[in-house]
């Protein structure tokens, strides 16, 4: 486990297949549970799921704290993937009520553009990892898990000044992206 | 077009610079800069972008109108959402109120049918320090809003900030706090999001504490409960790992907002909900009080900084860290206990801010079993039958069709309280429905003499699941009443009782008193069997316990057993008698005698299904003395047993549970199955570091883990464990406690294992002076042996090494 993640932070993604495999399912069933109760507007809050991520990796001995840089970038990363998951479903159901990220007072931003949702958002996200995987990572921890800069900083390991820095410069790059037609129809949809 | 990848680099430094800079001075700089015109034109649009975003993150303007609610001006935000101060005609008269817009995501479908179901409980919410809430709904946006009294105030903090108010004007505002909650907690309603920013003082001075029981109908599901906590930093961890949440809940908000009166910080400081939550998972305890004093605070508290953080360490420290323990039972009882401290400080009184320890195996000595304190249906039943046992006892007077009729409305009662499906309010603790239960009590029970009675029953109950206060008072209101009465019976139990809890708190000598006068008392008076032995076995325990040893207590335990068995008392009545004289054997050095008792234990419980835990507790005590008398291959399947038997009662993760895993590893250190100790301890590591970590009571975790890892030759593992275990119970237990001493051995011995002597010797020093005056019972007597002997090979070993590194 604590190979699968160094080499999942060290750039091979793919390795994250079988953590997401361990994980994946139960925390499925708690978001799935926690949007079926929602009214108008899907919103999904960290807790249940960073909860249940940590009980399973950290309290089953499967990972050390030690780990932790790890694992936060791990929970950040199933947090976005939940979402964009549940966006799927939800557009496959055809009752596209576009859901909404509220982990961060950082992304009032998306809510004003009211033609996007995280599925947009997610498509702007895989064209900036290709380009800077760091910084989508940032945007993961900071957006999708609700970090604050500090953390997100000690995670990274690197100064609060250069997170700030690099997630005012991923922001405004990534709502330019969303904007430009081009943005929205060019990329195609990461299959996986 | 250019590809921003190509650039990449460049358009961050580029970006970076010109964001830096006022809007005028950027295009010379960009201009200077960088010469591609199409690089500089990527730039701009990128900056345009962000300045978008900037723009748009700023909160929009408040509609005019929410629902019939007129807006007059916003009065302050947080995270929960914006309050604004609104008006709304009613009768030609214009009435002024505050009313908050929540976030959409702290609301669901059933907001307003919860509301409803509330609003009747929460108006009977009437307390000068209370806030009043007056109406609820969804906007024309969707997002649902609160309305309650408007209070022309400041944020408690505020206020005392800028009054230089001195620290003990700060403790009189925050007993106002404590008062209020108490009273709603009376009123089974708990609040859940104490924090400074829910608490305003009023121009005249009055503590005013918003959002009471709005909790309740924000979302039901558990998984979101940290969803009503505005900021992350003043969640409890009970909230924040989706557990029930209770009384203490409360009670660790107060820590919060007593930490902030004091100290100017934050207990958890600025941390994200993700961090908190971490730190609730590894059982990580607040930080400081005294570590978070800046200049700042200690001017506005009229102080400098070195004597504010003098008045601050001490009993404030340990008043406000048991607060915010992270174990729920491990802080106050209740919010009327945490008062009674605060008071006993302005009195300069002695804070009470320690826990007694009870376990007595291992290197403490024994344990005993207190009731879970989250509601079970088997605890629940326990505590009622034993009420109903009291008063059938006392009620035949009574006709029975009236008296069953009675008893029903009453659990009826009870359980209705207890049920959160039927209340809407979070489930009860065993605390909140023992007092709800007394204080009801008055209501069903009209005889003085059944009153008594069943109060003494209740109280009892109260005794067991930790909530001392509350019994000491109970038993103090049995024993007025009984004197008026002249009931010698009642007044004995409630003196016996008494005396019992006070030294359980700590208070020794006033607990001997009482014990003293009951056991004197119940010698010249008519009363029954079953008290007289009471009598008995609490006095002679309870001086045995607390260091007064002599042969007399122990011919009196004898004595008290054999007359509860010659005059036929109920069996948990017996059972006590025995218990303690096993116990009273055990720890004077007669394990091996004591064992056929705990056996005879057994049985008494055998037919008792609510006695599970008892009788796993008696399996891992009869284990434990075959361990530790040279047996510990009969002792496998005990110690198994006995884990099965508390996961069985008490959950696969529960202290009980886990207590059992290092005496059980102990065993299989014995029997050269070291490798094993080690593999069950340490799958069980990251359970008990939730669970009870951090806990001095439960520090035998990482003592057998210390000495498996040396048994398996694994020193480094071992020191490291043992050195988490003495920064665990330095300056938590007392100096001389043995578990402090079996500390230093293990520390010794993995440093000795490395071939470190000259730094082992001093904490094989320490371990044989701690562990000679504690060596009563065969494991005492094996730990200072063990001692002894490594202290005396070290000694040769340094002297040795200094004659061949000497120059001569």
């Amino acid at each position: 486990m604590t190979e699968l993640l160094r080499r999942w932070t060290e750039g091979e993604r793919e390795s994250m297949d079988p953590l997401f495999n361990l994980v994946y399912p139960r925390l499925r069933e708690i978001a799935g549970a926690l949007f079926r109760r929602e009214s108008a507007a899907s919103v999904l809050q960290p807790t249940g799921v960073v909860n249940e991520l940590f009980l399973k990796l950290v309290s089953r001995h499967t990972l050390q704290f030690e780990n932790r840089e790890h694992f936060f970038s791990l929970a950040a990363s199933l947090m976005r993937r939940i979402l964009i998951d549940h966006a799927r479903a939800a557009h496959r159901d055809k009752r596209d009520g576009g859901v909404r990220v509220p982990l961060d007072e950082n992304l009032v931003w998306i809510e004003t553009m009211p033609s996007v949702d995280v599925l947009d958002i997610d498509r702007a996200l895989v064209a900036l990892e290709k380009i800077d995987p760091r910084k989508s990572r940032l945007v993961e921890l900071r957006f999708f898990l609700g970090t604050t800069a500090e953390e997100a900083a000690e995670i990274l390991h690197t100064s609060k000044a250069t997170v700030d820095r690099e997630l005012r410069f991923a922001r405004g790059w990534l709502y330019d992206h969303l904007q430009s037609t081009d943005g929205l129809a060019g990329t195609r949809l990461d299959p996986r | 077009m250019i590809r921003d990848e190509a650039h990449w680099q460049e358009l961050q430094r580029l970006f970076d610079l010109c964001a830096e800079l006022p809007p005028a001075e950027r295009l010379p700089a960009l201009n200077s800069a960088c010469d591609d015109p199409a690089l500089r034109e990527r730039v701009l649009a990128l900056l345009a972008a962000s300045e978008e975003i900037d723009s748009a993150a700023n909160s929009p303007p408040p509609p005019a109108f929410i629902g019939p609610y007129r807006i007059v001006r916003e009065v302050g935000s947080g995270g929960l959402g914006v309050v604004y101060l609104v008006e709304r005609l009613a009768d030609g008269v214009r009435l002024r109120s505050a009313l908050k817009l929540l976030a959409p995501a702290v609301a669901d479908d059933s907001f307003m049918e919860r509301f409803r179901r509330e609003e009747q409980s929460l108006a009977a919410l009437e307390h000068p320090n209370i806030t009043r809430l007056l109406d609820a709904g969804w906007s024309a946006d969707g997002r649902p809003y609160l309305v309650m009294e408007f209070i022309d105030g400041v944020p408690l903090d505020v206020f005392c900030d800028s009054a230089t108010m001195s620290i003990a004007g700060r403790l009189s505002l925050f007993l106002q706090i404590c008062d209020a909650v108490s009273y709603a907690h009376g009123n089974l309603i708990l609040h859940l999001d104490l924090k400074p920013s829910n608490v305003l003082v009023s121009s005249t001075a009055i503590v005013k504490l918003l959002d009471f029981g709005t909790s309740k109908f924000m979302r039901a599901n558990v998984d979101t409960t940290i969803a009503t906590a505005a900021t992350p930093a003043y969640a409890s961890p009970e909230q924040l790992l989706s557990q029930p949440v209770s009384t203490a809940t409360d009670v660790f908000g107060l820590g919060t907002v007593l930490f902030t009166l004091l100290s100017g910080g934050r207990p958890f400081g600025d941390s994200s909900v993700v961090a908190r939550i971490e730190r609730a998972v590894r059982a990580l305890e607040a930080e400081s009080l005294c570590g978070n004093v800046t200049p700042e605070s200690a001017a506005a508290r009229g102080l400098t900084e070195a004597r504010l953080r003098h008045l601050l360490a001490g009993d404030l420290e340990a008043i406000v860290s048991k607060c915010l323990r992270h174990r729920p039972q491990d802080r106050y009882a209740s919010v009327d206990a945490l008062a009674e401290e605060i008071r006993r400080y302005l009195r300069c009184e002695p804070v009470l801010a320690r826990r007694q320890t009870w376990r007595y195996r291992g290197t403490k000595f024994l344990r005993r079993h207190r009731l879970g304190l989250a509601i079970g249906s088997a605890v629940l039943f326990a505590i009622l039958a034993s009420a109903a046992f009291a008063w059938q006892q006392q009620q035949r007077a009574l006709r029975e069709a009236e008296r069953a009729v009675r008893m029903q409305t009453y659990m009826y009662r009870l359980f209705k309280m207890a049920n959160p499906e039927n209340t809407g309010k979070p489930a009860a603790t065993v605390p909140d429905l023992l007092r709800v239960g007394m204080a009801k009590l008055p209501d069903y029970i009209h005889d003085p003499a059944d009153l008594r009675s069943a109060q003494l029953a209740l109280a009892e109950s109260m005794v067991d699941s930790g909530s001392l206060d509350e019994a000491l008072k109970a038993f103090a209101t049995v024993k007025e009443s009984a004197q008026r009465a002249n009931a010698p019976a009642d007044f004995t139990e409630a003196e016996i009782f008494m005396g019992q809890t006070l030294c359980q708190q700590g208070h020794i000598p006033e607990g001997r008193k009482l014990l003293a006068d009951a056991l004197a008392y119940s010698r010249v008076h008519d009363i029954p069997w079953r008290l007289r032995v009471l009598a008995k076995v609490y006095y002679a325990w309870n001086e045995e316990n607390n260091g007064f040893r002599t042969d007399e207590n122990l011919a009196m335990l004898h004595a008290a057993a054999q007359e509860a068995e010659e005059h036929g008392l109920a069996p948990r009545d017996a059972a006590l008698a025995l218990n303690d004289l096993a116990l009273d054997m055990y720890i004077r050095g007669h394990g091996t005698d004591a064992k056929p008792i705990f056996e005879h234990l057994l049985t008494l419980y055998a037919d008792d299904p609510l006695a599970l835990c008892d009788r796993s507790g008696l399996y891992g005590q009869i284990a434990w003395i075959d361990n530790t008398n040279g047996n510990p291959s009969a002792s496998l399947p005990l110690f198994k047993k006995a884990y099965d038997g508390f996961i069985e009662c008490e959950g696969p993760d529960s202290p009980g549970a886990l207590d059992e895993l290092p005496y059980w590893a102990d065993a299989l250190t014995r029997l050269s199955r070291a490798t094993e100790a080690v593999q069950l301890l340490e799958n069980a590591m990251p359970t008990w570091r939730r669970v009870v970590g951090g806990s001095s009571d439960n520090s035998d975790m990482l003592y057998f883990l210390a000495r498996a890892y040396i048994a398996t030759g694994r020193y480094r593992d071992a020191e490291t464990t043992a050195g988490e275990l003495l920064s665990l119970l330095t300056g938590k237990v007392a100096a001389e406690e043995r578990s402090l001493g079996a500390a230093h051995l293990v520390l010794a011995e993995a440093l000795a294992g490395q071939q470190r002597e000259r730094e082992a010797l001093p904490h094989a020093d320490a371990a044989v002076t701690i562990l000679g005056p504690t060596a009563v019972s065969a494991y005492g007597h094996e730990l200072n042996r063990e001692a002894l002997r490594l202290q005396s090979r070290l000694r040769a070993l340094t002297t040795g090494h200094e004659t061949l590194n000497s120059p001569e």
